[in-house]
């Protein structure tokens, strides 16, 4: 194949790859359903994405004997869907499978440790980008109430849509 | 393919046989002449415009980092898009279409690859996808891989290189989000043993690319940055830190695991490119120790990884297997008379030798007469080393 064609491919694989991945977290933003999520932030990071802040869940720990469940065992880096009640806009979590639910709103996790009857989970929205410096702001805001809005897609993938304190939405201007 | 000028010694030596006339011999001499000027000047623009491209891309990156609010998204995302793909197409128009700058253009494409990484990050950072996702890294990796293919580009091979090893460190080490994420896989005895498998499939995976010969500058490129992680890995390896079982540091992992999984999927990759280049590979450029040097080490990382132990057995067989590595890779680059082997092995032979030193004497020696034999070693080792260096590289070039 001549070396332009094969330019113009590599162009157009390249289009696909960014818009495809902007597509993917457009569809859970447009399509999902809104839920609160209450968070506490861990620390602000600097690398080299810059700054942001380690968003660590109530859901980020569960408590497998209180809720429902299709297996006996969970093990480290199990792909799981846990399963959310909402209560005044909350997501509660209900049960925590192995296989995806057929029906309800649901978030697909990621087993990160087993201790005991707990699980450590990791649902992939646990970073929260905020301008150069500002990261620390936020640790500022402990002993308040600190939530996370999500959209959560019926596939179980979430997006941030923003942090709220006391239910204001934080602004960085 | 490389092409090679004959040198001044060579033209004389033709002149007193009376192979060449004197007319001959004056039209060479220019000849060479001005072909060493071209070259170096090609080397200094290669340099220059790569050092550009990677400051523009450290500089898009930065730009990132710093997420000003006051560029909406979209606009920040649509400068960066259009930058990407300026800069590949501004490199392409260069050094195909008009062929008038082709190093700069080569500069360009390179750019073009490291901008469309930047643009995967302010994507990932827009929409709050996880800092230190390995599958971002992934992505940027899928995206640039064709370049390297079409445009035979040695620098996006390197940086491809170079993403693979960060990339294997996301996946298999970054268990939690957190600043002691990304220290404990540091501090794990998995961490070198992964680095060696990684390596050893690396460099067995720029074997198989010397089966084409459009794809012997790229095969070099692999094989170099495999045997580069491989060397250091199996550094660690030599300290009991990394080698000998301890039951209060490493990494949980069982038989499902991503870990175990990936482990196994990397060990089948690294034996299946072992196996091939030692059997079917017959080109020159694969030395026939290769197969058999990549295949014990992966049984003995294997072994190493489903029998740990808590003496220093381990400590002493990775410390001979270094030093039975550095040998082979001296005796290859002598017996191929490549300089950047024989190089690469001095420098793990001065690193042994002053590490295992420091390891082994300290306690042994009183202070002063320890930094004076240190001292000693590290003089007479040094002109050592640069002697035979030297001696070895005037070999070469006779």
């Amino acid at each position: 194949m001549e070396k332009k064609k094969l330019f113009l491919l590599i162009g157009l694989f390249w289009v696909i790859i960014i818009f495809g991945f902007v597509a993917f977290k457009e569809f859970t933003l447009q399509t999902g359903e809104e839920v609160l999520l209450k968070t506490r932030p861990i620390d602000p990071r600097d690398l080299f994405r810059g700054d942001y802040v380690i968003l660590a869940y109530e859901i980020s720990t569960l408590d497998v004997n209180s809720l429902q469940k299709d297996v006996a065992d969970f093990k480290q880096d199990n792909k799981v869907y846990v399963s959310l009640n909402k209560v005044d806009n909350y997501g509660i979590p209900s049960g925590v499978y192995t296989n995806k639910p057929k029906e309800g709103l649901f978030l697909k996790g990621t087993v990160k440790n087993v201790q005991g009857g707990r699980l450590s989970m990791e649902y992939g929205i646990e970073s929260y980008f905020v301008p150069e410096g500002r990261g620390r702001e936020i640790e500022r805001y402990s002993g308040r109430n600190l939530d996370v809005k999500v959209a959560i897609d019926k596939l179980g993938n979430a997006v941030i849509k923003g942090v709220l304190i006391d239910g204001d939405v934080l602004r960085f201007e | 393919m490389k092409t090679k000028m004959v040198d001044e010694k060579q033209i004389k030596q033709w002149l007193k046989e009376g192979t060449i006339t004197r007319a001959q011999a004056k039209k060479m001499l220019a000849d060479s002449s001005s072909y060493k000027k071209e070259q170096s000047s090609n080397k200094l623009i290669v340099a220059v415009s790569t050092i550009g491209a990677i400051l523009l891309g450290i500089g898009a990156i930065l730009f990132i980092a710093s997420n000003w609010r006051t560029i909406p998204n979209i606009a920040k995302t649509l400068i960066l898009v259009g930058s990407t793909f300026g800069a590949y197409y501004v490199g392409y128009l260069f050094r195909y279409q008009k062929q008038n700058l082709p190093k700069v253009g080569a500069s360009l494409i390179f750019l073009g690859a490291l901008l469309f990484g930047a643009t995967i990050f302010l994507i990932a950072q827009i929409y709050n996808i996880n800092a230190n996702s390995h599958m971002l890294m992934l992505i940027w990796m899928i995206g640039i891989l064709p370049l390297v293919y079409v445009f035979m580009s040695l620098p996006i091979a390197g940086l491809l290189s170079l993403l693979f090893f960060i990339w294997v460190y996301l996946f298999f080490f970054l268990t939690r989000q957190s600043f002691f994420g990304w220290l404990e896989g540091f501090a794990s005895r998995y961490f070198p043993l992964i680095y060696v498998v990684a390596g050893v499939m690396l460099f067995g995976i720029g074997g198989l690319h010397y089966l084409s010969k459009k794809l012997h500058n790229v095969a070099r490129i692999y094989r170099i940055a495999g045997l580069k992680v491989m060397l250091f890995s199996l550094f660690l390896l030599t300290f009991n830190f990394f080698s000998q079982y301890h039951d209060y540091y490493g990494i949980q992992t069982d038989a499902t695991g991503k870990f175990a999984v990936g482990f196994v999927a990397f060990s089948v990759l690294a034996i299946l490119t072992g196996v091939i280049n030692w059997f079917f590979n017959k080109t020159e450029q694969i030395s026939k120790i290769e197969g058999p040097v990549s295949l014990g080490l992966m049984a003995l990382m294997l072994i190493f990884y489903y029998y740990p132990s808590s003496t220093t057995i381990y400590v002493v067989i990775f410390n001979l297997v270094l030093a039975g590595v550095i040998l082979l890779l001296l005796y290859a680059g002598y017996e191929r008379e490549d300089m950047k082997l024989v190089n690469m092995g001095m420098f793990w032979v001065a690193v042994f030798i002053v590490v295992r030193y420091f390891d082994w004497f300290w306690r042994l020696l009183d202070r002063s007469i320890f930094f004076m034999v240190g001292g000693i070693i590290l003089l007479l080792g040094g002109i050592a080393l640069e002697r035979k260096r030297r001696q070895i590289k005037a070999q070469f070039k006779a």
